[in-house]
C-alpha cells in the first residue's frame, strides 16, 4: 500500500475538504475563465484614452461632480447612416468639485455601439440610483462626456469610499486631496490649440500645427 | 536494501530496493512518510496549483466577436500626415503583420479622405487614417470604428484627435503616434481594449506593456511592440 490504511483514509478525507473549500472560494472564477476564455464581446467606436489617473484627470476634466444617477436613456442612432450612437445619462448633482457650481443636474453622453446581434453597448456602464464621482470633458458638440471613458467614473459606497471601475478603493477625503493637489500642480498634458466646435471637415491648415506634425 | 534520505528533519523517506538494486514494482508501496508532514506538503501543493492556475488564466485579450472576412485589409493615410507619421503607421501595421498570424495589413495610398469618427462617419468602403480637432476634450486621443456586413468587417477607420499633440520623435508632452496606431490597428483586427491584467487588477497604464491596453500616457512607446497577449489575440481570430 501507498501508506498505512488509516493515513490513507485521513488523507482522502482531508483532500476532499480542501477541494471543497477551494471549489467554494475559486470555483466560480475558474469555471468562468475556463469556459469563457478571455472573451469580452463588443464592437464599435473604440477610443484610445488618456491615462495617468486622478493627477491627469483632475487637471484635464472641465467638471468633476459627485451625484446620483437619475435616469439612463436609450442609446439612439442618428439614423443618417453615420456610425454614431449615443446614450444619455442624467445625473443629480450633489456636489461640484470642479466646474460650474450652479449645476443641479447634468446630462452626460456616452458613445454606444449598435451591434447586429447584441444590441447596444455603451462606453461606460451606469445604473439608476448609483452614487458616483464623475470626471467630465466636452465631446465637441456641447455635451458632456465621461473623461477617459470607464476610468472617469468612480462609485461611492455607503462608507463614502470611492471605488474605481477597476476596483481600487480609497476614502472620499483622500480623493478630494488628490484632486485638490492635482489642480494646483503644473499642467501635465499640453494641447495643440483650443478646441473648436466641429463645423465640417477641418482642412489641414485649420487643424493646427505643432513641432512634430505638419498638416 | 534500504536507502534512507533525510529530506528535511524529521521527514524520512525510506526507499526499499530489491535484490537487484532496482526499485521494483513495489516501489511506491514501500514509501512511508509521517502523516503530519504529508498534510503540510499536500496543502502547500494544492495552493501552489490553484494560484498558478489562477494566474495562468488571467486576462489576456478581448475579442469583439467579429472579424474581417479574409485575412487582409488595406489602409490609406490622409495626405496631411507628415512622412514621418506615415512611416510610423507602416511600422504599426508591420508589428501586426509579423505577429505570427495569417492576417496582413496592406498599405494602399495617400488620400484626401479624412474620416471623423468623433461625429460619426458614413461608410465609403475605404479604411482610412485621418485626424481632426473636433473639440473633444474628454481624453479620447484617437478613435477607431468599423463597419459590419453581417458579422464580417468590411471597413475600419481611425481618427486622431489633434487637440492632443502627437509625435514620432519623442517630443515632450506628446503622444507617440506609432504607439497609438499600433493599438488602433488592434481594433481594426477586432481586438478589444484590455484594462486589467495579471499583476494589476485596476486599469492598465504605462506599466502594462500589452498593446491593447486602452490607456496612454505621454511619450510612452510600450505599445509599439506587441506582447504575447496581443499576438495570442490575433492568432485566435485569424489563425497562424
Amino acid at each position: 500500500m501507498f501508506m498505512k490504511s488509516t493515513n490513507k483514509k485521513y488523507l482522502l478525507g482531508f483532500s476532499f475538504l480542501i477541494c471543497l473549500a477551494l471549489g467554494i472560494v475559486f470555483g466560480k472564477h475558474i469555471i468562468a475563465r475556463v469556459f469563457s476564455p478571455d472573451a469580452v464581446y463588443e464592437v464599435g467606436p473604440s477610443a484610445a484614452y488618456l491615462g495617468g489617473g486622478v493627477p491627469v484627470y483632475a487637471q484635464e476634466a472641465s467638471n468633476i461632480i459627485i451625484g446620483v444617477v437619475k435616469a439612463i436613456g436609450v442609446p439612439q442612432d442618428n439614423n443618417d447612416g453615420r456610425l454614431v450612437v449615443q446614450q444619455e445619462v442624467s445625473i443629480d448633482v450633489k456636489e461640484v468639485l470642479k466646474g460650474d457650481a450652479l449645476q443641479k443636474s447634468v446630462r452626460v453622453f456616452m458613445d454606444a455601439t449598435r451591434t447586429p446581434d447584441r444590441g447596444f453597448i455603451s462606453e461606460v456602464d451606469f445604473k439608476p440610483g448609483e452614487k458616483v464621482l464623475l470626471f467630465f470633458g466636452g465631446d465637441g458638440s456641447g455635451h458632456y462626456a465621461v473623461f477617459s471613458g470607464p476610468a472617469g467614473k468612480y462609485l461611492l459606497d455607503e462608507n463614502n469610499d470611492v471605488i474605481s471601475s477597476g476596483g481600487e478603493k480609497l476614502s472620499l477625503a483622500d480623493m478630494r486631496v488628490q484632486i485638490s493637489n492635482a489642480m494646483k500642480a503644473p499642467p501635465i498634458i499640453k494641447h495643440n490649440i483650443d478646441p473648436v466646435p466641429y463645423s465640417g471637415e477641418i482642412s489641414p491648415k485649420q487643424a493646427g500645427a505643432n513641432s512634430a506634425m505638419k498638416y | 536494501m534500504i536507502i534512507s534520505y533525510n529530506i528535511c528533519k524529521p521527514v524520512k523517506l525510506r526507499v526499499f530496493l530489491n535484490r537487484n538494486g532496482n526499485f521494483g514494482n513495489g516501489f511506491l508501496n514501500k514509501i512511508e512518510m509521517k502523516t503530519s508532514y504529508l498534510k503540510v506538503i499536500f496543502l502547500t501543493l494544492a495552493y501552489i496549483l490553484v494560484f498558478s492556475f489562477g494566474s495562468a488564466i488571467a486576462w489576456a485579450y478581448g475579442l469583439t466577436g467579429y472579424r474581417w472576412g479574409g485575412t487582409s485589409a488595406t489602409y490609406n493615410i490622409n495626405n496631411a500626415f507628415a512622412d514621418s507619421f506615415r512611416a510610423a503607421f507602416w511600422s504599426s501595421a508591420g508589428a501586426w503583420n509579423t505577429a505570427g498570424s495569417r492576417f496582413r495589413f496592406n498599405y494602399g495610398n495617400i488620400t484626401t479622405r479624412n474620416p471623423n469618427i468623433y461625429i460619426g462617419y458614413i461608410s465609403d468602403g475605404y479604411s482610412d487614417i485621418g485626424h481632426v480637432n473636433a473639440g473633444d476634450t474628454a481624453g479620447r486621443i484617437a478613435k477607431s470604428n468599423g463597419w459590419l456586413s453581417g458579422n464580417t468587417f468590411t471597413e475600419s477607420d481611425t481618427t486622431f484627435n489633434t487637440y492632443y499633440p502627437f509625435t514620432t520623435v519623442g517630443t515632450p508632452n506628446s503622444n507617440d503616434v506609432q504607439d497609438i496606431m499600433t493599438h488602433e490597428f488592434g481594433h481594426w483586427l477586432r481586438l478589444n481594449d484590455v484594462y486589467a491584467h495579471r499583476t494589476q487588477p485596476s486599469y492598465c497604464d504605462y506599466s502594462y506593456e500589452a498593446t491593447m491596453c486602452g490607456y496612454f500616457v505621454n511619450n510612452e512607446t510600450n505599445k509599439r511592440s506587441l506582447e504575447s497577449d496581443d499576438t495570442d489575440g490575433i492568432k485566435a481570430i485569424y489563425g497562424i
